[in-house]
């Protein structure tokens, strides 16, 4: 599966990589990363054809997660790849906007890789 | 002061009576003798007003009648003149009594005549008596418009005889405490004095003159006045003018704290006061030197003159002598703490000062002893309702105080100018003088006033000094008030800003906490993975692997370190922001505190709304060497500038929300000598009429509770503490950029 990570912070990629080492290797997974809202739009572009799961954060300089999956929700007519939205905890308005804008899943910060792989495995 | 300006009147006989004014009865030898030697009707009814004039300033009552029957035998003669005179002299006689009502009675009818008449010289005369009858009333408004009617006319006819008219337009001023007006208008009488060699005139006018210099603070020129008015009169043996010098000269002594020489021109004056028969004065005087007496803490003496004073007041039946006693015997009475025998005193000084119809920093002090005296005697309410009534007059007079001030600078300087140019003129004039001295002689009708405000005006002057040191005692605590208030100020402004920073902090503290949890514990999988490979056998074993591990570790371990560093340094930058200022300057690296204060300030900001976004766009020169600087001051502009940037933006994409895209740009640069450190927004930027305030402390553009307008004050203060400067250049619609400039000197 495709799977496009998107955060501000640099080292999410190194953070993944590492954790998704087996499902890397094994080719289970495919992790692309983007560092700001605008770039995700870029790469998905790009990879129109592709069944997508994205990871957004949503504190982001610039267009921040709750835009991106607005304008993913908005413009992708076709089944619509899948938005999981890592939310801070506690952060219940953000929370409520993501599920607005037809988030399909929240993960909360700091992320629990496991509960993380267990959601991959029953999407795909 | 109506009470005194009236008795203070000296009403001075012509050159005619002059030089026999000190001897009574060769005046009435030569009194019998023209009347013998008259020609003629209406030359007997001239004789016979003069006598009149004469006896205004000795016996009013003696003056009165004989005005009376002038009166009936002018109109018999049909003399309009003569009745005129007699009449005006009526009049004048009746407002000394206090009989208003009779004296305008007859002021209309001398009006009538005047006008009549058709001569200039008595309408001016009428116009003036006008100013006197509202002058000794305290309507000074009035008086002031009537005698400058008198003037006028008497300014284009170049009669001589204006300086009374001046000198009386002068106490109408002086009496609403516009000395500059007052001393403007005695310079010019006492010019005219001087021009026409009438010493008596001088001597007048010197002693108000002095009042008036004394009102503005000038003592030395106030004495000099007194000293040389005394002089004179005692050459022309002018008992009352001496006894106005001495008892004006005891206020200035007084004022200036020399009690004993206040004591004792106050019994001089008393003295002339009884050869005189001036009784109000004498009270006054004795009132005065009860003062004198009870500044020196002289009190069984003080309270004997004081009571004394206040019989011989009542027998004038003037309330504001009647008030001035009273008021002394009162504050004697405060000043041994015997509230309980102050308080009817005061009372009943209380009343004679409504009586006499006065409102000055005199009435608040009377209403602040009485409120003291209350206070003291556990009475409490009326203490309270006292001290009120005080205050507001004090505000209403002190507005007039402030007044005044502003022009009595200037005033003075163009008197001096004045005065040397009337010098030349004098000379000039000096060789016809004599002759149409003569011609002036038996024409000359002066009546001239002399308010010896002096009394009063001491008192106002006193209460006022007390005033302004009690206003200096406030303002003094107000000042230490308001810096301590300054101080938590400063403190609350520093820990708001670190209420808008504790969301950042927790965000961004989060983050690298995160990284740090799941390197470590990736690390750690990856050792059992290491070991694991390591226990196989050497040929199975996969060295590339174990490198690729070991690298990935030590990679990890650079992470740990690097966020475990990240998440230090912004506990250090919290701390440093809410510390107290130390003010020490460390070496600092402007790039990372810039870096840090950025990434502080936006989710700091991002924190009180979620809705807000922005591009950070940063631009840090490599080049920047290591800053000796306050870090947390700094770090505090830093946060207001961006946290300034962040609100202008926002402000600007809540009215646009679409093809807008609020961008920050923060900057640093080296520039010869100097780091610039820049924070730009493409927001509203900042109005034309804001842009000269910013700076001002507790200016803000922010709805009332978000701003404590704090924020750039302080700004600018610790940039300028650094040696440094902080810019703004902005242009409206387009954004704001701010730069602090600090020079790399240490």
């Amino acid at each position: 599966m495709n799977i496009l990570v998107v955060d501000d912070e640099r080292d999410v990629k190194a953070l993944f990589e590492q954790r998704f080492r087996k499902e890397i290797r094994s080719g289970e997974h495919n992790f692309v990363f983007a560092f700001s809202g605008k770039e995700a739009l870029e790469i998905l572009s790009e990879m129109d054809q592709k069944a997508v799961l994205i990871l957004s954060d949503i504190n982001m300089p610039g267009m921040s997660g709750l835009e991106l999956l607005a304008t993913i929700k908005k413009s992708y007519r076709k089944p619509p790849p899948v938005v999981m939205m890592i939310t801070a905890y506690g952060d219940e308005e953000n929370y409520n906007t993501a599920t607005r804008l037809g988030a399909d899943d929240f993960l909360t910060k700091p992320l629990d890789f496991k509960l993380l792989k267990s959601k991959l495995a029953t999407i795909s | 002061m109506r009470a005194l300006f009236k008795s203070l009147i000296i009403l001075a006989c012509g050159l005619f009576f002059n030089h026999l004014s000190a001897q009574p009865q060769a005046v009435k030898d030569k009194y019998q003798q023209l009347l013998k030697e008259a020609k003629s009707e209406n030359e007997r009814i001239d004789v016979v007003n003069f006598m009149v004039d004469y006896l205004k300033a000795i016996n009013v009552d003696s003056s009165l009648a004989l005005a009376l029957v002038n009166i009936e035998d002018a109109k018999k003669a049909g003399y309009l003149k003569g009745e005129y005179w007699a009449t005006k002299y009526a009049s004048t006689s009746l407002i000394n009594k206090g009989a208003y009502v009779s004296a305008k009675k007859y002021l209309n009818e001398a009006s009538e005549i005047a006008n009549q008449f058709g001569d200039s010289a008595l309408i001016s005369n009428y116009f003036s008596g006008m100013g006197m009858y509202y002058g000794v009333q305290s309507m000074y408004d009035s008086s002031a418009v009537y005698y400058k009617k008198s003037i006028a006319i008497d300014e284009a006819r170049k009669g001589d005889k204006i300086s009374p008219a001046y000198e009386m337009l002068a106490i109408s001023y002086q009496m609403q405490s516009d000395f500059a007006q007052a001393i403007f208008y005695q310079q010019k009488a006492l010019n005219n004095a001087e021009n026409l060699k009438n010493d008596r005139d001088k001597a007048n006018i010197l002693v108000n003159m002095g009042n008036t210099y004394r009102n503005i603070g000038d003592t030395v020129r106030s004495e000099q006045a007194f000293l040389e008015a005394i002089e004179l009169a005692k050459e022309l043996n002018e008992k009352r003018i001496e006894m106005y010098g001495y008892s004006n000269i005891a206020n200035l002594y007084f004022e200036n704290k020399k009690y004993d020489k206040a004591y004792a021109n106050s019994m001089l004056a008393v003295e002339m006061a009884e050869q005189a028969g001036e009784v109000s004065i004498g009270a006054a005087s004795l009132s005065k030197a009860a003062q004198a007496r009870m500044m020196q803490l002289k009190y069984r003496e003080a309270e004997d003159l004081a009571i004394l004073s206040i019989s011989l007041a009542d027998s004038s039946h003037q309330p504001l002598t009647i008030y001035q006693t009273l008021s002394t015997l009162g504050n004697i009475y405060v000043a041994q703490e015997k509230y309980k025998k102050a308080i009817p005193i005061l009372k009943r000084s209380l009343e004679s000062k409504k009586e006499a119809g006065f409102y000055d920093t005199g009435l608040a002090q009377l209403y602040k002893d009485l409120s003291l005296s209350y206070e003291k005697t556990g009475r409490y309410d009326e203490a309270l309702l006292n001290y009120k009534i005080g205050v507001q007059i004090v505000d209403s007079v002190r507005r007039n105080e402030n007044i005044r001030k502003a022009t009595e600078l200037t005033m003075t300087y163009d008197f001096d100018k004045e005065k040397a140019a009337n010098q030349v003129i004098q000379a000039k004039k000096d060789a016809a003088e004599k002759t149409r001295q003569l011609l002036l002689g038996s024409g000359l009708l002066i009546a001239l006033i002399i308010a010896t405000g002096g009394w009063i005006s001491y008192r106002n002057k006193q209460k006022a000094n007390s005033l302004l040191e009690q206003r200096k005692n406030e303002l003094e605590s107000t000042l230490t008030k308001l810096k301590k208030t300054q101080t938590q100020l400063i403190q609350s402004e520093k820990m708001a800003s670190l209420g808008e920073l504790t969301a950042g902090i927790a965000h961004e503290i989060q983050n690298p906490l995160n990284f740090v949890n799941n390197f470590s514990e990736l690390s750690n999988e990856l050792i059992d993975e290491l070991e694991e490979e390591r226990a196989k056998d050497v040929k199975e074993k996969d060295d590339s692997l174990i490198s690729e591990l070991l690298g990935e570790i030590k990679q990890n371990l650079t992470k740990i370190h690097h966020h475990g560093q990240r998440a230090d340094g912004i506990v250090k930058g919290m701390l440093q922001h809410s510390r107290k200022n130390t003010g020490e300057k460390f070496p600092t690296d402007v790039n990372k505190l810039t870096d840090e204060f950025l990434r502080l300030a936006y989710h700091g900001f991002r924190a009180k709304d979620k809705q807000f976004n922005a591009q950070l766009q940063t631009d840090f020169d490599p080049g920047l060497n290591i800053l000796k600087l306050v870090p947390e001051d700094i770090g505090r502009v830093l946060l207001n500038l961006m946290t300034n940037a962040f609100y202008a933006i926002n402000q600007k994409k809540q009215m646009n929300s679409t093809d807008y895209e609020p961008t920050i740009w923060v900057s640093t640069k080296l520039s010869g000598e100097k780091i610039c450190i820049s924070v730009r927004d493409n927001g509203n930027g900042i109005s034309e009429n804001a842009l000269g305030k910013i700076f001002q402390p507790f200016f803000t553009t922010k709805p009332t509770g978000e701003g404590t307008g704090l924020g750039l004050s302080m700004s600018y203060d610790i940039v300028k503490s650094h040696g440094g400067e902080l810019k703004v250049e902005t242009e409206e619609g387009e954004g704001t950029t701010f730069t602090i400039e600090l020079s790399d000197f240490d």
